[in-house]
């Protein structure tokens, strides 16, 4: 683990700071290479060499089924959280290879948090979702303090002071994920990966999002599976391209590029087609 | 039967109707036999209830219903008959409360075991394994207690015991229902959305602190359920109490000895040669009846429990 | 292809760019007759023009916001339009300017002229015409090899520039043409010149359209590329 860390302590770090107005912290970037994943037998990512830069939001897009999600779970070893799934290749946060042998893949997803696509609050409630896993990581400050902090974050604190006591279940579906993000904001991690974080919210709250992730980069490095290629033009730095050239190949990292770039005038012709609409 | 492109227009209306009518026709056909069915076995248990109700009416003439919920006593074929229903409630409470000790542990472990841990190809075969388990008939356990547990214990740890006792019973009733807990459970922590899982792991939570603290309260419900199931089954079952314990009235807490369940009576009365109509005859319907709302109310509570404990996920 | 509605609306879009761009490309030959003519009754033909090319502008400008606002385009189709946007305010320019050349031919029909300046002035309004419809053609066939042809157009049309300029300083002394003429032909100079460049512009943006990349480095791509083509 404290290798992992780099120049930053454990959990605990910047207790005591006020959330607002959020002063920009170092985050750790993270590179790939040669990554590939499996699903037993069947290669859905293959040979991705990608420098995911520190705080700045990198957004990868692409048509269905193209292996970005698998990709972005390879980040932090979700992906073999599925039966026979595996992944080749390097991955490494800071310098560190998060694949190698002797890292525990329950730390790395410590030091890399997750959102998924549809929000995932636990059945407990508003305040024991952001608590919990900042506990069973061996949290020691003033909890409270923790908690409003991180609902500060994700811009949520607001419309739950008041109710903290209640089930996260109460809460609409841009809520949920906001508090979704909290939780993963206490743990303070280096990374957040978020899979089609908004892809199940409405406007107003996919709006929320996308200002809260605005602000996340100043502390962290953010990546971001999206369908909505607006989104990602409107949030990102960075964007890459994922693309399957024929059927059955394993998606591959098609393009990677400024998101300026990718959105006024990409290098390759099929990054076009799909940003245009033109794809299919 | 296509409606082409000539039958369309003015007159093709009369068409229209007249299928629609034969088709309405069909629809509320099937509705009936349908509903036919399902009143069927509807009015079958209000039949039951009704006879269940109606005999121990009769019974109640007879015997006071203060001295039936409070004596200590049951001596219901004997010659001065004396009806304490808690003799037979404890004999049931005793082999239930030591089925469920084995079955709620086991089980539960069983299940987190099959969902979170074991391979899919295990869990497989598994399963459908522990399931057989339940398929057995009541009576091959019965004699499993009587001629397998009972000597052994007797042999090793409890010589004191009698032959026929409440602790075979319960420990046999209790791998009984094994299976329908386990399996129950297993549904149920199996149905927790493998998101909730997945939530928990991107925190950094092990396996074990994932299937503790976030699987097992989201599928609480459920594993309450399949408890007040095995409950109800352990409450109900026959054969392993009639062969196994004893059949001896008498009110005890001591597991070594020999006991008579409400089910286990209720067979003893009616495999006998008691003439229909008499006062012990009767006393089987208000054991039946006692425990038919002993069941009901364990339904009625997992019932409550499972909508109110109901996790949206 | 997907977004059929979308593409039509741009393919109209453009169509309507390069029926403006013809216009006033017509309005251009116009005046290099009128010019080559001193014929005010001529350049009269042209005089309101600029207000009809400015509504038609407008018009363009509008259809443009209201596609980015139903559509965000992105890549090559904001390329598209964002391309549609400037090169119809090149071309509106140009329009303008044709109109203030026509103008002062006809206010200056009857006065004295210098031969010399004139005709270099005739010569530098062919340039003029004909660099401005290269650059449109350029757009309409999005052939942007041509547009570097363009510039080397462009450049004999500054040399013209220098020499007129130059004819102005440097009055001829037998017949040096009125004050007034000579201060509107520096005017006409300066005018031609800008019209040139409004096309040169016209076909740096198509090389834009086409690339994503500015005129200049595109430029020095395409000249490169020249001389390597060349050494095989």
């Amino acid at each position: 683990m404290s290798e992992v860390s780099g120049e930053r302590s454990g959990i605990g770090r910047d207790q005591g700071d006020q959330p607002s107005p959020a002063p920009k912290t170092e985050a750790l970037g993270m590179k790939t290479e040669n990554l590939s994943a499996f699903y037993g037998a069947f290669k859905a990512v293959t040979d991705v060499d990608m420098e995911i830069r520190p705080n700045k939001v990198t957004a990868l897009i692409g048509p269905s089924g193209c292996g970005k999600s698998t990709f972005i779970r390879c980040l932090n070893r979700m992906h073999e959280v599925v039966p026979n799934a595996y992944a080749e290749g390097c991955v490494k946060l800071g310098d560190r290879d998060i694949y190698a042998r002797d890292t525990d893949p329950v730390t790395v997803r410590r030091r890399i948090g997750m959102v998924f696509q549809k929000p995932n609050p636990f059945s407990k409630s508003i305040y024991e979702n952001v608590a919990w896993g900042a506990r069973i990581n061996g949290y020691r400050g003033d909890m409270d303090e923790l908690v409003e902090r991180s609902l500060k974050r994700a811009a949520l604190w607001d419309e739950v002071k008041d109710k903290l006591k209640k089930s996260g279940f109460d809460l609409s579906g841009g809520q949920q994920q906001r508090l979704v993000i909290a939780r993963t904001l206490a743990v303070e991690p280096e990374v957040i990966l978020m899979d089609e974080p908004a892809s199940a919210l409405d406007p107003v709250s996919t709006q929320k999002i996308e200002d809260t992730m605005a602000e996340l980069k100043e502390r962290y490095t953010v990546v971001i599976v999206t369908h909505n290629m607006q989104q990602a033009a409107r949030i990102s730095d960075y964007t890459g391209f994922f693309y399957i050239e024929h059927m059955n190949d394993p998606g591959r990292l098609w393009e990677f590029d400024e998101t300026d770039k990718i959105f006024s005038s990409p290098n390759r012709k099929e990054t076009e087609d799909y940003v245009t609409g033109r794809f299919g | 039967m296509a409606v082409n492109a000539e039958q369309r227009g003015p007159s093709g209306e009369g068409m229209w109707q007249r299928e629609s009518r034969a088709r309405h026709f069909r629809e509320r056909a099937i509705k009936i036999v349908l509903a036919a069915c399902a009143y069927v076995s509807v009015l079958t248990t209000f039949g039951i209830v009704f006879v269940l109700l109606f005999e121990t009416v009769n019974f109640f003439r007879e015997v006071s219903i203060v001295e039936f919920f409070t004596s200590t006593t049951w001596s219901a074929a004997f010659a001065n008959p004396q009806f304490g229903i808690l003799v037979l409630a404890s004999g049931t409470l005793l082999t239930t409360l030591i089925a469920i000790a084995v079955a709620l542990p086991v089980g539960l472990l069983a299940a987190i075991f099959l969902s979170e841990y074991a391979s899919p190809g295990l869990r497989r075969w598994l399963k459908p394994a522990l399931e057989i388990l339940a398929g057995v008939p009541t009576i091959v356990y019965g004699y499993f207690a009587l001629t397998f547990v009972t000597p052994l214990l007797r042999e090793t740890i409890l010589p004191s015991m009698t032959i026929f006792n409440a602790l075979s019973a319960g420990l046999v009733m209790g791998v009984m229902i094994i299976p329908t807990i386990a399996s129950v459970s297993e549904d149920a922590i199996h149905a927790v959305p493998r998101s909730l899982r997945e939530g928990a792991y991107a925190l950094g939570a092990t396996k074990r602190e994932t299937a503790t603290r976030i699987v097992l309260p989201a599928a609480l419900s459920g594993i309450v359920a399949a408890t007040i199931l095995g409950i109800s089954r352990a409450v109900g079952e026959t054969m392993i109490v009639a062969v196994a314990a004893g059949n001896l009235a008498q009110l005890t807490a001591n597991p070594l000895e020999s006991v008579q369940t409400m089910t286990a009576f209720i067979v003893q009365v009616a495999s006998g040669d008691t003439p229909t109509g008499s006062l012990t005859y009767n006393t089987i319907f208000a054991v039946g009846s006692t425990l038919f709302v002993m069941t009901l109310i364990l339904n009625i509570v997992s019932y409550v429990f499972v909508r109110r404990f109901r996790e949206a996920y | 292809m997907p977004r059929e509605t979308f593409q039509r609306e741009l393919d109209q879009l453009v169509e309507e760019v390069v029926e403006l761009g013809r216009e006033v490309e017509s309005s251009l030959g116009t005046m290099v007759e009128a010019l080559q003519g001193q014929d005010g009754e001529i350049a009269k033909r042209e005089i309101g023009v600029d207000s009809r090319f400015k509504e038609r502008g407008a018009e363009i400008d509008e259809e443009c916001m209201v596609l980015q606002a139903r559509q965000a385009p992105v890549a090559r189709d904001l390329r598209l339009v964002y391309t549609v946007q400037a090169v119809t305010n090149h071309l509106v320019r140009a329009g303008t300017l044709c109109e203030h050349i026509c103008h002062a031919i006809v206010e200056t029909g009857g006065a004295d002229q210098d031969s010399d300046l004139s005709a270099t002035l005739s010569e530098m309004a062919r340039g003029a015409r004909s660099l401005f419809g290269e650059g449109l053609d350029v757009f309409e066939s999005r052939d942007i090899d041509r547009a570097r042809d363009l510039e080397a157009a462009d450049d004999k049309v500054d040399l013209l520039y220098s020499e007129a300029m130059n004819l102005v300083v440097n009055p001829n002394k037998e017949e040096s043409g009125s004050p007034e003429w000579r201060v509107r032909a520096a005017l006409m100079v300066h005018y031609l010149e800008r019209i040139a460049d409004h096309g040169v512009d016209v076909g740096g943006r198509t090389v834009f359209l086409v690339t994503g990349e500015r005129m200049e480095s595109a430029m020095r791509q395409y000249r490169e590329r020249r001389i390597d083509s060349d050494e095989d």
